[in-house]
């Protein structure tokens, strides 16, 4: 009997110790933890019909709910509402910005980030959206102006040169642009991406002498990246200068091996099979090789090596390929071996291809006639 | 003690007798409303009385919610609707609120609370996703057991859904395959359970899917009679008072001075919503091309709203058929229009009469009498 008053009284006491949960508590902290969903959930059990209830706060946390789950005007909606119930803060202004931002409406992102005052200019991101807004406006003189205020602010933030170079081309200045590249990107604080980033820009705008100016100093100080390399290929390729791109690969298969097949095309683009063929066998994949040293043999007129890798294409699997398969017949065909040459031109399906053989085929008949008229 | 009055009613055969005893059994009736502690006060107010986009409490006032109660996104844009369509106060205990409708093709309702002197305090979206949303839904009645019913009336063409469901389908986060078009055109209740502000939709699915533009529930708490925009007018008859649960349906034939309760169907809500999982306007009817208003052989013609037609109806789903496709149905029923296009119509109480309005402003009236056969007290006797 004791021990059921005893089980009796604490079950009582602990129902008297429920304490009512502080919702508005639970949500910021949960918001300010990242719990996104959870703080949702949450803040749709605050009783806002208590007395004096806080509105400014509760508003204020559904607007930055609102804004982390990627609607923007409805988060507005409610942070104007926090300022109209007496929120001060002008930390939501900048909240507000950024949904102005994604909304698009750059005038009002301008409008809002003068209201937040020097709050604005504590983040150095919002200067520059405050610079690109105005320059969405097409009022590249204020955005200049505010990114100059930003370098003065923040000498270090590099996205207001790279703004200010990007500004610079799209208003076709392309000698102050390249000046202005130099000037900032010799920085060694500049990574990989800056340089990707200024390469393309000037790739764009066909300044390719400055992108390959560039990218080459980028390689000699981030030789490991591959995109470098690919891209300040891709500029020589732009240019049709094929030697140049090639040498760069060339270089770059000393440390990525896999390049060795842009190499050697490159090579044979400029008509250097020599070297071709030697960038051919450091191709590590097998079907490529055999593919590329096909194409090698035809610029060499080796119609008798090419034919004699006809058990490799077999074993490979590679006469499945209607090109392959062409080559491998025009090979047999130049050295007069028409029953092969026949062999495999007649398992062409591609049209085009098809087309192409039905040419060699009549050749053939010709040949066969009268040998004396083929050459 | 509506009970008794019904009983009572149920034995009285003379004319004059009946008329004055239901003008009796209305008033109160009336007084028996207005006494329930969990009463609708049957005022509808201003729509203008709150501002759609306005911040109320925890939540934005007219935010359309999609089926998982996130805001409906159209071509990323929250949708925010216009203004509300309809406005309703309802009371429970001391606790008043706000039902409001917006008539949108992705429709919603809200529920607000209001303080003492009436102004809102907190607003909250409703959850519609256990009824697949409200397509239009237009202005509601209150019924005699405490709700508020609504109908979604805008016409929708089963067999040709494209338009409907390139909008509707914002409802389901742009899944344009969980889009049913049978799933609109019902009559829907709200029912507010507390005075904390639990409230659920249901549809009533045993009634039809008639796109009533206009309802009236006579005070038995059974018979309601619907009225569509085309001036076809329906009765259903429940099983049981206040509740739409099961029940019989039937399409109002005129023809000169005889009025024809033609019987659609007998159904129940349960049955209707099982079926309405699978159902498609192939598995209803098959079709053929009309030529010159002739169809093949087991076809018939059918002239709607939605075109001419050579229906034939799929035997498996043939007593379906009445509840999800009325129009098609009356038009091989030969069933025309029991009023003019767009008409109004209401109950007079107190000559117990429905009076139909035309667009030319002229009324006709029918004296309802209580019948035997179709279980009801209300049924339409002649046309005066």
């Amino acid at each position: 009997m004791k021990k059921l008053i005893l089980i009796f009284c604490l079950g009582f006491n602990s129902a008297m110790a429920v304490e009512k949960i502080d919702y508005l508590n639970l949500g910021t902290k949960l918001l300010k933890d990242g719990y996104i969903q959870r703080a949702k959930t949450v803040l749709e059990k605050v009783d806002v019909r208590t007395k004096d209830f806080d509105f400014a706060r509760y508003y204020t946390l559904k607007g930055i709910l609102l804004h982390k789950l990627s609607y923007p005007l409805l988060s507005n909606i409610f942070f104007d509402a926090s300022i109209q119930h007496g929120q001060k803060n002008p930390s939501i202004l900048l909240y507000m910005a950024k949904n102005y931002w994604l909304m698009e409406n750059y005038s009002k992102v301008v409008d809002t980030l003068d209201k937040a005052g020097e709050a604005a200019k504590r983040d150095p991101q919002m200067i520059v959206i405050k610079a690109e807004a105005q320059k969405r406006q097409k009022n590249m003189h204020a955005a200049w102006s505010t990114l100059d205020e930003g370098i003065t602010l923040y000498p270090d933030f590099s996205r207001f040169y790279s703004q200010k170079f990007y500004y610079l081309l799209e208003l076709g200045f392309y000698q102050q642009a390249g000046e202005y590249a130099d000037k900032f990107l010799q920085s060694k604080r500049y990574s990989v991406k800056d340089y990707l980033a200024v390469a393309y820009a000037l790739r764009e705008n066909r300044q390719y002498r400055a992108a390959e100016v560039l990218l080459e100093e980028a390689v000699l100080k981030h030789p490991g990246d591959k995109k470098l390399i690919e891209l300040l290929g891709q500029v020589y390729i732009d240019q049709e200068h094929y030697l140049m791109a090639a040498l760069v690969f060339d270089w770059a298969t000393l440390k990525h091996p896999e390049f060795a097949y842009k190499a050697a095309t490159l090579y044979l683009k400029a008509k250097q099979p020599i070297r071709s063929l030697q960038l051919n066998r450091r191709i590590l994949k097998q079907k490529d090789k055999f593919k590329q040293r096909l194409g090698i043999d035809i610029f060499l007129d080796d119609y008798e090596t090419l034919v004699a890798k006809t058990p490799a294409l077999k074993r490979y699997n590679l006469l499945q390929d209607d090109k392959i398969a062409y080559a491998l017949g025009y090979g047999y065909f130049r050295i007069g071996d028409y029953k092969n040459a026949k062999k495999y031109l007649k398992q062409i399906q591609n049209s085009q291809l098809f087309n192409k053989a039905s040419h060699i085929f009549q050749q053939i008949e010709k040949c066969q006639k009268t040998p004396l008229e083929c050459g | 003690m509506r009970l008794k009055l019904i009983m009572t009613l149920k034995q009285l055969n003379d004319k004059k007798l009946y008329q004055k005893t239901l003008q009796q059994a209305m008033k109160k009736f009336q007084l028996l409303l207005l006494s329930i502690t969990m009463g609708w006060a049957s005022v509808t107010l201003a729509a203008n009385e709150v501002h759609s986009g306005e911040v109320i409490g925890r939540h934005i006032f007219g935010l359309a919610t999609d089926y998982q109660g996130d805001p409906v996104l159209i071509n990323d844009k929250p949708l925010i609707y216009q203004k509300p369509g309809f406005q309703q106060e309802i009371s429970f205990d001391k606790q008043h609120f706000f039902i409001t409708g917006f008539t949108h093709t992705i429709g919603g309702l809200y529920l607000t609370w209001l303080n003492k002197d009436k102004r809102p305090i907190d607003t909250k979206a409703l959850d519609l996703a256990t009824i697949d949303g409200l397509h239009a839904p237009t202005a509601g009645i209150l019924t005699p057991w405490n709700t508020l019913m609504l109908s979604e009336s805008q016409l929708l063409d089963a067999a040709n859904p494209k338009s409907f469901i390139d909008i509707y389908k914002f409802y389901y986060k742009g899944k344009a395959s969980l889009v049913n078009p049978y799933k609109s055109g019902w009559v829907s209740e709200v029912i507010v359970m507390d005075e904390k502000g639990l409230a659920k939709a249901i549809k009533d699915y045993a009634i039809g899917r008639l796109f009533a533009q206009q309802t009236i529930i006579m005070p038995d708490g059974k018979t309601v009679y619907l009225l569509d925009k085309q001036g076809n007018l329906y009765c259903f008859i429940a099983e049981n008072a206040n509740s739409m649960a099961k029940g019989k349906l039937y399409a109002l034939h005129r023809q000169q001075q005889n009025v024809k309760y033609v019987l659609l169907g007998k159904s129940s809500a349960l049955k209707n919503k099982f079926k309405l999982k699978k159902i498609k306007f192939k598995k209803i009817f098959k079709t053929r091309a009309v030529k010159n208003q002739q169809c093949p052989k087991k076809y018939h013609y059918a002239k709607t709203i939605y075109g001419e037609e050579c229906l034939k109806l799929q035997r498996k789903n043939k007593k379906y058929a009445a509840f999800f496709e009325p129009l098609r149905i009356l038009a091989i029923k030969h069933i025309t229009p029991f009023a003019q296009e767009n008409s109004k119509f209401n109950f007079d109480e107190k000559s117990a009469q429905l009076v139909f309005s035309e667009n030319d402003g002229k009324k006709s009236r029918f004296s309802l009498e209580n019948n035997q056969n179709l279980q009801s007290q209300f049924i339409i006797k002649e046309p005066i």
